[in-house]
């Protein structure tokens, strides 16, 4: 577990979950995340992850698909259970995969396809952070 | 079983029923040879009976003259003519059981021989008989069949005749080493000309056949392999564009994942420095990492066309839409003119695909045509749709439109196309169940052809 800006006075910054099995993602994510006013936490998988989310205050969870262990989907699904009613993004390449999950289960993920780029990211991060648990598509 | 055996004289019940469709089977003939030993024993018999006669009287009328001795006599003279009737009537006998045996055994051979012709004009194969100079002796129905043509017009003439001119060096290699007893086992491939001039592709066998007596002749037995060759070819295309598909998709999604880091690590740093000169070097990384992810996109939608989602649509307002996305790539002097009429026609398909396809058609359409026209028509077929977009440019030689629609196929420079546009169009159109078509003339222009289906049918989940 890896946390950036730690210091814990700006607990009032939103705090994001960063999860994907790669390690390259993860951090710059989390780089380019810190230069907006984020604290930013992540995590190499789901089990990693559901112990971020029981010991910080974390307000968006930002989560890769396809990982080893259990799915994105899965991760939150179960965050949720755990009663982590948090706004969560899905990144993926795999979108033919994402795509045969029924739609019952994809209701309140937001999508962000592979490859994207800054922008796209910090707009649907700000969206999702204003506008709590729905998604824009 | 029928009764006919009993009057033909034979017994022989078991081909009898065979027999019941063929001429009456005829009694043996008396020979010639049976007719002068039968004339013979009515000679010696009548010659016989007179000395009796003789004797007898002799005997009556002049009974002190007829001695022992006269008796002797007449029984020598009597006793070799009785023995010579006797011999006659046996050997008539055993010449008549003879003609009958040989009377059945040509009635079975022409039977036999029947049978074989019936089993040689009804083999599965082609099966021609060639002489030295393969020219052709006979033919089968089945050879008939192959090459589309009456047995009149096969017979007699030269096998040479029906193998097109680049393979008749190599059919002629086969007969001359068959003739020499060479390749005789071989499965000799070989490809024919059909009347209706289609090449016909067939696996050969041959034998040579030496009668005792006879000039030598070759059967060829011809089996005709096009459909299988066909399915075959279709096969191993197949799989060839399947594999590169599983290429295309795993290219694709490993270097998404690098290229967001780069995207990422751009953002990142021309958020941290304010030199201009760097930060328009970051906007050019940026365009480029763009120009990747659109590769990476074309990739993915060339390798998984997925399942359309086929919805109640105008095509006209899709075509619509079409026209204003492409509408920055029209050069200046280069009319656009809409044929799509005004009324809507309703379709079920895949809007967002389809748009896709004439957004396709009409970027190629402008990149062809520097000045003249491009077309957009058109027509309402019932269940069917056409859609034909021509125009007045360049125009596409023979050789590239063959290969228009394959895959990584361009014509365009370098870094300005993937060559998956018209493959990806394809793909669509396809799994709507429709198809498009092209005519050309080079340099005065191309007309590209969707036909569609009204009604797309179910989409078969992600292929």
């Amino acid at each position: 577990m890896t946390t950036t800006n730690a210091s814990s006075e700006t607990a009032r910054r939103p705090g994001i979950l960063v999860v994907d099995d790669d390690a390259g993602i993860r951090e710059n994510i989390a780089d380019l995340l810190s230069t907006e006013d984020y604290h930013v936490v992540s995590a190499a998988d789901a089990e990693e992850a559901m112990r971020v989310l029981e010991s910080e205050k974390i307000d968006l969870m930002l989560t890769d698909f396809q990982m080893p262990g259990r799915n994105g989907v899965e991760l939150i699904e179960a965050a949720r259970k755990a009663n982590h009613a948090i706004p969560a993004i899905l990144m993926t390449a795999y979108l033919y995969v994402y795509e045969q999950i029924d739609d019952e289960r994809r209701k309140d993920i937001t999508l962000l396809r592979k490859p994207f780029d800054a922008d796209e990211i910090l707009r649907e991060v700000a969206a999702r952070l204003s506008n709590g648990s729905t998604p824009k598509n | 079983m029928t009764t006919t055996s009993a009057k033909n004289g034979k017994d022989d019940s078991p081909t009898a029923q065979a027999d019941v469709n063929r001429p009456q089977e005829r009694r043996p003939k008396f020979s010639g040879a049976a007719i002068v030993i039968w004339v013979v024993i009515a000679g010696l018999a009548i010659l016989f009976s007179v000395f009796a006669v003789a004797i007898g009287f002799s005997a009556i009328t002049q009974p002190r003259t007829f001695s022992l001795m006269s008796i002797l006599l007449s029984i020598a003279f009597e006793a070799p003519l009785a023995a010579g009737v006797v011999a006659l009537i046996w050997y008539s006998r055993i010449l008549g059981r003879a003609t009958v045996a040989r009377e059945v055994a040509t009635e079975a051979l022409v039977q036999s021989e029947a049978k074989y012709r019936e089993l040689i004009a009804s083999a599965p194969d082609g099966i021609f008989v060639l002489d030295e100079q393969a020219k052709v002796l006979d033919v089968n129905g089945a050879g008939e069949k192959l090459f589309g043509r009456s047995r009149g017009d096969i017979v007699g003439r030269s096998f040479m005749e029906f193998v097109p001119e680049e393979r008749l060096s190599s059919a002629r290699a086969y007969l001359a080493d068959r003739l020499e007893g060479l390749r005789a086992m071989e499965l000799y491939e070989a490809t024919f000309t059909a009347a209706d001039g289609k090449p016909v592709h067939v696996q050969l066998r041959s034998q040579v056949v030496r009668p005792a007596g006879e000039g030598l002749y070759v059967v060829y037995i011809v089996r005709d392999v096009t459909a299988q060759r066909e399915a075959l070819r279709n096969l191993v295309e197949t799989e060839r564009w399947a594999s590169m598909g599983r290429l295309a998709s795993f290219v694709a999604h490993e270097i998404n994942t690098p290229l967001t880091n780069i995207s990422l690590l751009t953002a990142s740093i021309s958020r941290r420095v304010t030199d201009p000169e760097v930060q328009e070097r970051l906007k050019k990384i940026t365009a480029q990492g763009r120009i990747a992810a659109s590769i990476t996109g074309e990739l993915l939608k060339f390798s998984r066309p997925g399942a359309i989602n086929p919805v109640d649509t105008n095509l006209v307002e899709v075509i619509h839409a079409a026209m204003e996305q492409t509408d920055g790539f029209r050069k200046p002097g280069v009319e656009l003119r809409d044929e799509t009429g005004g009324r809507p026609v309703l379709c079920t398909i895949d809007p967002m695909r389809i748009q896709e396809v004439f957004v396709n058609l009409l970027k190629n359409a402008y990149e062809a045509t520097p000045t003249g026209r491009v077309k957009v028509r058109l027509e309402d077929l019932g269940s069917l749709v056409a859609v034909s977009i021509s125009d007045t440019g360049s125009g596409i030689p023979p050789e590239v439109q063959a290969r228009l629609f394959e895959a990584f196929f361009t014509t365009k420079k370098k870094g300005e196309g993937t060559g998956l546009g018209l493959a990806i169009s394809r793909n669509f159109v396809a799994s709507h169940g429709g198809d498009i078509t092209v005519t050309s003339e080079p340099g005065r222009g191309s007309t590209f052809t969707v036909v569609l289906p009204k009604q797309a049918p179910e989409s078969n989940s992600s292929a």
